[in-house]
């Protein structure tokens, strides 16, 4: 059983924006499949720390873990056990899940 | 003990109990002054986000999404000195879909499409930007004039 923490400020970038490869350096899906899909497929418990960042759009988000579901095959139930949401804001772990359980339905 | 010692002390009790009423009053009408300026701190907001939301959906100008994304962290960081902004509560969820409704679909693409000022993209932004308006309201009804807790501020 391995845990690996992942920082989107120190691991991927400061500056993550866009939904798509074509939408800029740093989007949802470069960060899903460059480094979040690599530690899931790695390790049992994945958390993933959000600040220290310049904010995220809803976009970059929903492309990033929503797609952990669409791109990654993975389902809510394992989703739950292994992944987990660090961040000062509230609202992202929220906004995240949700993604998540649309990317289900 | 004789009624002539009980009444002896009636003054200074009464005066005891009508200083802890009197503190409690206080401490009511400072915290709901606080909420007040936040609640409305928290709507300035809200209002300047939608604008920029529009100029950025409608008449393209995508150089606003730093000032966006900044806006709603700030809008959230507001929200968090209000107690009642818990996960699952009616304040949070609408502070995700008004932020959902800005940041979602292709904000921040290459070549985001311009949209109608009457489209679905528009429309959403606008109706999410009245409930989190009207939650704000509902929510200073209920905990501080503790009253209304209809979800609608007509209702």
């Amino acid at each position: 059983m391995t845990t690996k923490l992942i920082s989107i400020a120190k691991d991927f970038s400061p500056f993550p924006a866009g939904r798509y490869l074509t939408d800029g350096p740093f989007p949802g899906e470069a960060f899903r499949d460059q480094v979040l899909l690599p530690a899931l497929k790695a390790h049992s418990d994945v958390t993933v720390d959000l600040d220290g960042t310049n904010g995220y759009g809803s976009s970059f988000l929903e492309e990033a873990f929503g797609g952990l579901v669409r791109k990654g095959g993975y389902s809510l139930a394992d989703l739950k056990r292994r992944l987990h949401i660090k961040s000062e804001r509230q609202s992202y772990e929220v906004r995240i899940w949700n993604y998540i359980a649309d990317a289900v339905h | 003990m004789p009624v002539g010692d009980l009444l002896k002390w009636l003054p200074p009790v009464l005066v005891v109990l009508g200083w802890i009423v009197v503190n409690w009053q206080n401490d009511k009408r400072e915290l709901r002054k606080e909420a007040r300026s936040l609640i409305d701190a928290a709507k300035k907001l809200v209002g300047e986000i939608a604008v920029k939301a529009v100029n950025y959906h409608v008449d393209g100008q995508h150089g606003l999404t730093f000032e966006i994304k900044a806006g709603l962290d700030a809008l959230e960081i507001e929200c968090e000195r209000l107690p009642y902004f818990v996960k699952d509560s009616p304040l949070m969820g609408a502070h995700v879909a008004f932020t959902d409704a800005i940041t979602g679909g292709d904000f921040e693409a290459t070549a985001p499409a311009k949209k109608a000022p009457n489209s679905p993209e528009v429309a959403t932004i606008l109706r999410t930007r009245t409930e989190m308006l009207a939650e704000l309201e509902r929510v200073f009804r209920v905990h501080h004039l503790g009253r209304g807790g209809s979800r609608r501020p007509w209702g």
